[in-house]
């Protein structure tokens, strides 16, 4: 193999290891380097050194490995709904093509970076809060427990007390696809959370556990279960009440575990 | 000697003595605590220590003693002045490097994190200056270096091992935790590139804080949704008993029912989460047993009987869900058996045996022989603070650097790209 031949694979192994999602300039850069390289004709590496001093060729690469970094900062931020961050590296972009490497070198490149970094840990801080508030209305809404009720309910008003500090509603963060994202709730799921936490911020109050609809109801059953006591232990006889527990193993079953050394007693 | 001076000298020193360090490394701590004083003698009276250390390249040499001391590196030793290691110069010497002389760049690189005696980062770097020993063809060396991805793996050696190990002994399907570290770091494992792992971490960054809440909104949803099923089947088994409770618990059926009603309206309309997703997704599937960790990672785990999935099932659409009345549902025998836990208190031996089992099963597990416990984890926000001590490994802030100068035609990559590529890593993958 000649010395341009080795040349040739070793930038079409660079280009191979750049994933075409995330580093598509480099990519690009290594095979149009090569295509450069056989349209000049070069023979030798040394003559190739050469050729390229003078052509967007030369610091190429920096360029390209600029322009996939602030491309790739731009679509993480965008995916995770960071829209104002990721428009921040927008802007870096456009400066950048508009004025090249001098750009890249100066202090103002590092302080949009840093204010792209400063803006995520914002995010970040917020999710946090309104996680918890998310976490409160949560258990308010189905924990069985009333102590756990109770200090959901603390939990909620720390948590909107919170967002106040941090210079930010809870409406701001409720219509941001970023926040939307971190409850896992469906469309209504989320309008029903909105409602709830309106509700709360202006009643101070949550809905009670009690349902004055079912007194009537519960007593008559009651009644009822201490009047037919026999024919239910009777039901009861033809159905069983073990204990039981075993160890489940990660495995390549369907169901994702295999169940074993199952210990089962009398109820 | 000045008083200041020597007051900064004892501080800085006594950080590395008190490390306790031996051997070779001691030697090194001696020969710079010589220089430091001779530094203080030259200085006298001049009080930037500061600025001094930082131009005289003191700093670093210190930064890296302590960096060995703190890792418990004895066979570190400073390298002397004339064996330093430098970057070749394009710009000075208008020529192509050796082999030798264009992996020095890298052997710069390797200076700054020898100190910290990772055995995988040592053997990553050895790989790549291996190279100069197969082939004195510098393009021959770079195709190397890019077939075999021997500059990525001086990155990620470090933990490469720690995640696949920890990924091994891992339950892949409890997502609290296998879906977090394959989100953040199981692109370690397949990367091919350093901007791969730079992208992850931006990443990564913005997913953790949602994985960590959803999390525990999935453990929280159906810990109360089994809560409520267990509640249930628990007033019945006491109707089945008779008695004069019996009205009493009949009475809390009904109420029972409203609360499971709501609840799964809430789980299923608010959250997706509908029975068919937690019959058929494995993680959820396995919170409807109501696990119990017994190890470190969750990997084995107690559970109630599987049948209790039907059972749950049963007792969903068949009962609670349905329009029968609570007459006919007391009064009809339940089809499928609902088996609650053993009860520890009459059969203490129970999860004594439990935890022997799960030893046994993990015994062979590497992450597992490193991490042998006693104890039985608490919970899993144990398990959670396990992750994120795996991840606090990697917490490094990212690069910031614009990129390096341009590089010659041969293409070869510059290291100063790379030292600063290298310490991209993920940062602050995991809230504590």
């Amino acid at each position: 193999m000649s010395e341009m031949e080795r040349l040739y694979e070793l930038n079409r192994l660079r280009a191979d290891n750049f994933d075409e999602e995330i580093s598509p300039e480099q990519k690009k850069y290594y095979l149009e380097l090569n295509d450069f390289y056989r349209e000049q004709g070069c023979a030798t590496i040394e003559e190739a050194t050469e050729m390229i001093k003078g052509t967007p060729y030369y610091d190429g690469m920096t360029r390209a490995k600029i322009l996939d970094e602030i491309n790739f900062r731009e679509k993480a931020m965008r995916d995770a709904g960071y829209d104002d961050v990721a428009d921040i590296h927008v802007k870096r972009r456009e400066r950048f093509l508009a004025e090249g490497l001098p750009y890249a070198y100066s202090q103002e490149w590092i302080e949009g970076y840093n204010e792209a970094e400063a803006m995520t840990a914002e995010y970040t801080r917020r999710k946090e809060v309104f996680g918890s508030i998310f976490g409160a209305y949560f258990n308010i809404i189905g924990n069985p427990q009333q102590q756990h009720r109770t200090d959901a309910v603390r939990e909620l008003s720390e948590g909107l007390n919170k967002l106040n500090e941090l210079g930010v509603t809870f409406d701001e963060l409720a219509q941001n696809r970023a926040y939307r994202m971190l409850t896992m709730t469906t469309e209504a799921g989320m309008q029903r959370f909105i409602d709830f936490v309106h509700r709360f911020a202006e009643t101070g109050k949550v809905p009670g556990e009690k349902h004055p609809d079912l007194e009537e109801e519960q007593k008559r059953i009651g009644r009822w279960a201490a009047e037919h006591q026999s024919e239910l232990i009777e039901a009861g006889r033809q159905e069983k009440w073990h204990r039981a527990n075993c160890a489940a193993v990660p495995s390549d079953d369907p169901c994702g575990y295999d169940f074993i050394s199952l210990k089962e007693v009398d109820g | 000697m000045d008083a200041i001076w020597k007051s900064m000298i004892d501080a800085y020193m006594s950080q590395l003595y008190n490390g306790a360090p031996e051997g070779e490394l001691l030697e090194s701590v001696k020969k710079f605590e010589q220089k430091f004083i001779a530094l203080a003698d030259e200085h006298e009276g001049d009080m930037d220590i500061a600025g001094i250390m930082q131009e005289t390249g003191m700093q670093d040499e210190y930064t890296q003693l302590f960096m060995a001391v703190t890792s418990g590196n004895n066979d570190y030793a400073l390298p002397e002045d004339d064996s330093r290691p430098e970057a070749f110069d394009y710009a000075k010497v208008q020529r192509l490097p050796s082999v030798h002389e264009f992996l020095d760049s890298y052997r710069v690189v390797y200076e700054s994190v020898r100190p910290q005696n990772n055995e995988a980062v040592d053997r990553a770097y050895e790989a790549l200056f291996d190279v100069e020993n197969r082939t004195d063809d510098l393009i021959e060396a770079q195709m190397i270096m890019e077939r075999e991805h021997l500059i990525l793996n001086t990155v990620t050696a470090g933990y490469r091992d720690v995640i696949r190990e920890f990924m091994d002994a891992a339950d892949p399907n409890y997502e609290i935790t296998s879906a977090t570290v394959r989100a953040t770091l199981g692109n370690y494992l397949t990367a091919k590139s350093l901007d791969e792992i730079t992208y992850m971490g931006d990443v990564a960054r913005s997913v953790t804080a949602d994985l960590a809440v959803q999390a525990q909104i999935k453990m929280s949803a159906m810990t109360i949704f089994t809560a409520l099923i267990f509640g249930w089947e628990d007033n019945k088994k006491k109707i089945r008993e008779g008695g004069p409770g019996c009205a009493k618990y009949a009475e809390s059926m009904v109420l029972g029912r409203q609360k499971i009603r709501d609840y799964y309206r809430f789980l299923s309309e608010d959250m997706g989460i509908t029975f068919e997703m937690m019959e058929s997704r494995p993680f959820y599937r396995i919170l409807m047993l109501t696990p119990t960790p017994l190890d470190a990672l969750c990997r084995i785990k107690k559970v109630m009987h599987p049948d209790n999935i039907r059972a749950i099932k049963y007792v969903l659409f068949e009962e609670v869900l349905s329009d029968k009345s609570m007459e006919e549902i007391l009064l009809t025998p339940q089809k499928e058996p609902y088996y609650e836990e053993i009860d520890t208190d009459l059969y203490p031996e129970t999860d004594a045996e439990f935890t022997a089992l799960a030893e046994e099963l993990n015994k062979d597990i590497p992450y597992f022989q490193k991490n042998r416990r006693a104890a039985m984890m608490d919970g899993n926000g144990e398990l959670v603070s396990k992750v994120s001590e795996l991840s606090g490994m990697i917490a490094d802030p990212q690069h910031k650097s614009a990129g390096s100068a341009a590089a010659g035609a041969a293409g070869s990559t510059p290291a100063a790209d790379i030292k600063t590529a290298g310490k991209s890593l993920l940062r602050g993958l995991f809230r504590k």
